[in-house]
């Protein structure tokens, strides 16, 4: 998330579609907050029937369209250029919906190749002709970033070696050239489902690449004895550190500190959490998202239903509150908007991180990311 | 196991709850009904709720027993027929590698399906201490689908190297070549023969090293379970400072948990792949991608699996933690327990030739069936009328 992953969208468009008749449906309280609202969200999403789908919605919770997916969803990557969103399966799946988040038309769907799943995240080039997949080379179990053209009806011109497993979020730097991705470093193959394969010997890292050659630019690695600190989640703030967040795959009464901040040069560097903010947390972060001005950084832990705002500046922690199964992490306005399994979405308000109380409901369960669409006047 | 402290660990919550009840009946009798009231919680769960539900003290008070059931009643009693069953394997090639028979390899062969049973009845209890030094992974390195196991235990058994014949030297080496596949390989792998013989003495000192080390493995399991002080009283006693375990429902979760992983490990890992499941109805099977096929103990693994988890359910006695209008799941998931092992009972072995027979076949396929209906029962049912979080978003890392 962070300053790469708020994309404007054109509100005018986004009338022009299906808005007008969106407008319409809403409740006079509904089409009150809409008019303000600077921004929608997307998250894939389990219906109340047990079929998935990927939603856009209102910080109230007003579902404007939701895309049915074949199965369940992780991700969602936005192009603001051409107005196209893609939903990504997760893991082990391997279908990603491209469609237009304004009126919820369904583009077309894609496929990964033979031999390949994805693993839910991806991103569109800033002129939004390529799109970047994670995905996994499964009997190899090589993770790779798959390139799309966009203009050639998707076709897959490409891949870039991971290098590493697992290979889970990817981001494009602030500089519009460079790829960050989170190598989660645990084997799965889908011929075990979700099984984790290879605890004794995880070799996570975070590796940065040239988008356009796939060139090694770095990767860097925790200390050895963190090795089962898998890295999965990333955000970007505003001085261009990439914060990650990590689960931990060793004996939970290890407690290790589960993110931190990295750059090229630099390498990692673990926050400093205090262990009452580490314990919410209960070894598990699942997403990570930068405020707009990029000053704080949003981290999620569903399993411990708690989410955390921390200082980008020195990782100082601001703010923590409980949500049950809350794991869906966007910038909003000012702080940050929050979703849950469960079907909460917790608005900011005037808060600079979570808001106060219980939010509002959508009769949907949210799943583990949201992606911020921002609104153009 | 403890039934002292389990008395007195009881005892003194049921006082608590007592007096906490009467206080709560004085000013609102309709609070008195603690499973219920979790139910409720968890029907209108607002977003500023904990992790876990928070129940009322009397609710806590009979989920701690539930949990208190559940390590005492099966969860530590498992992991001593395990270090039993351990230890007997290791007399068996003591015996064996000092008088190289037919006799005495077959008797350490038969006895390894009681080592295999044992081991399947506590495998899916897979946080606390399993979880440390990777100890799951050096019992039982599976699924391993690049067949590692095989190759390094074929080189352990070329190159013949002194630090594979002493548990000490082997635990310092791959986790594929100490556990129970490996063993399974030495008893029963290519080459096995030699065991009665002088010229097997390198591969049974092998095999005894191997069941030395899981001894050393399943003692450090039953001690650090019976530690007073140590994962049994993180569970039964939650602390707000407890990374995992800090309500009476996050020790619940992790005892659901049992059978929901538990139960998607063995429709993912051990039906779905060798019935090539996921491969459309024509698909053949792939019979050698039974856990413990090897060794014709891939039934008898499965077996294992189902009972363990039945008695398990049973100790726990859900019903007493569940609301009334929830009763109904203790008897449902009873009952499928017992149509999978009735089926189970009925499949002709070994399971490599059962998979050629249509009725046998049958039933593994609606093994396979009943044990993901068995699980979405546990999921979709009682985890939520337990007041524990549905999990959309926790239950399974991403």
């Amino acid at each position: 998330m962070g300053p790469a992953r708020t994309p404007l969208l054109s509100r005018r468009a986004f009338l022009a579609g299906a808005g007008a008749g969106f407008a319409a449906s809403l409740l006079p309280r509904e089409a009150e907050a809409f008019e303000r609202a600077d921004a929608l969200f997307a998250s894939a999403v389990r219906r109340p029937d047990g079929s998935f789908g990927c939603a856009v919605f209102s910080e109230t919770g007003a579902i404007l369209c939701d895309v049915p997916l074949p199965d369940r969803g992780h991700d969602v990557a936005f192009d603001p250029v051409f107005s196209r969103a893609v939903a990504f399966a997760r893991r082990p799946r391997t279908f990603a919906i491209v469609f237009d988040p304004s009126t919820g038309h369904v583009e077309r769907s894609l496929a990964s190749p033979q031999g390949r799943h994805f693993f839910g995240h991806g991103f569109f080039s800033p002129d939004g002709r390529l799109l970047y997949a994670t995905e996994n080379d499964m009997a190899a179990a090589r993770g790779l970033v798959g390139v799309y053209d966009v203009e050639r009806a998707f076709a897959r011109i490409g891949e870039f070696d991971a290098h590493g497993m697992d290979t889970h979020e990817a981001l494009l730097m602030p500089d519009g050239e460079t790829i960050v991705l989170a190598n989660g470093g645990i084997e799965t193959h889908p011929d075990y489902g979700r099984q984790k394969l290879n605890l004794p010997t995880m070799d996570p890292s975070l590796v940065f690449l040239d988008r356009r050659t796939g060139d090694l630019l770095a990767q860097h690695r925790l200390p050895a004895a963190l090795h089962q600190l898998s890295v999965r989640h990333l955000a970007i703030d505003g001085a261009s550190q990439v914060w990650f967040g990590c689960q931990y795959e060793g004996p939970a009464a290890d407690l290790p500190q589960l993110v931190g901040f990295a750059t090229p040069d630099a390498g990692m560097t673990l926050a400093d959490l205090p262990r009452e903010g580490l314990t919410g947390l209960s070894n598990y972060v699942g997403s990570v998202a930068a405020s707009r001005d990029g000053a704080r950084i949003a981290l999620a832990s569903p399993r411990g239903g708690r989410l955390l705002v921390l200082d980008a500046r020195d990782g100082r922690l601001l703010q923590s509150r409980a949500m049950a199964d809350g794991c869906g992490l966007a910038p909003a306005s000012s702080g940050f908007l929050a979703t849950s399994g469960e079907g909460a979405i917790l608005t900011p308000g005037r808060a600079s991180g979570f808001g106060e109380g219980a939010g509002t409901r959508a009769p949907c369960h949210f799943d583990n990311h949201v992606l911020s669409l921002r609104l153009a006047a | 196991m403890h039934p002292a402290s389990k008395a007195a660990r009881k005892s003194l919550r049921s006082t608590l709850a007592a007096t906490a009840a009467l206080g709560l009946l004085a000013l609102a009798p309709c609070l008195a009904s603690a499973p219920a009231q979790a139910q409720d919680q968890s029907q209108a769960p607002d977003a500023g709720g904990a992790g876990a539900n928070a129940s009322g003290l009397t609710g806590d008070t009979l989920v701690l027993d539930a949990v208190a059931n559940a390590v005492d009643d099966a969860i530590r009693p498992g992991y001593q027929a395990f270090d039993d069953a351990v230890r007997e394997q290791a007399f068996m090639l003591e015996t064996l590698c000092s008088d190289p028979t037919k006799e005495n390899l077959q008797s350490a062969q038969e006895n390894f399906g009681g080592l295999v049973s044992a081991f399947s009845k506590i495998e899916f209890v897979r946080f606390g201490p399993i979880r440390e030094d990777n100890r799951l992974e050096r019992i039982l390195f599976f699924p391993d689908p690049r067949g590692v196991m095989a190759k390094q235990v074929q080189a352990i058994l070329k190159d013949q190297a002194d630090n594979a014949l002493h548990a000490e030297t082997l635990a310092e080496k791959s986790v594929a070549v100490q556990g129970l596949p490996a063993l399974q390989y030495v008893l029963f792998g290519d080459g096995s023969d030699d065991l009665a013989t002088e010229s097997g003495a390198y591969r049974c000192s092998y095999g005894k090293a191997i069941a030395a080390n899981l001894s050393s493995i399943s003692t450090a399991l039953v001690e650090e379970w019976g530690d007073e002080t140590g994962i049994s009283e993180r569970l039964m006693e939650p602390a707000e400072d407890d990374p995992v375990y800090r309500t009476a429902s996050d020790s619940l979760g992790a005892i659901v948990s049992i059978f929901t992983e538990g139960l998607e490990i063995v429709a993912d890992q051990r039906l779905s792949p060798p019935l090539s499941a996921e491969d459309g109805a024509d698909a053949p099977a792939k019979p050698n991608l039974f856990l413990f096929g090897a060794s014709d103990n891939a039934l008898t693994a499965l077996q294992g699996d189902f009972e363990g988890l039945q008695q398990l359910f049973e100790a726990v006695d859900f019903p007493a933690v569940l609301p009334a209008d929830k009763q109904f799941l203790g008897p449902s998931i009873e009952l499928e327990f017992t149509q999978i092992g009735s089926n189970l009972d009925a499949v002709e072995t070994p399971l490599s030739e059962a998979v050629a027979d249509a009725d046998s076949l049958g039933k593994l396929g609606y093994v396979l069936i009943a044990t993901r209906s068995l699980r979405s029962q546990f999921t979709d049912q009682l985890a939520p009328a337990l007041g524990l979080a549905s999990g959309f978003s926790s239950l399974d890392g991403d």
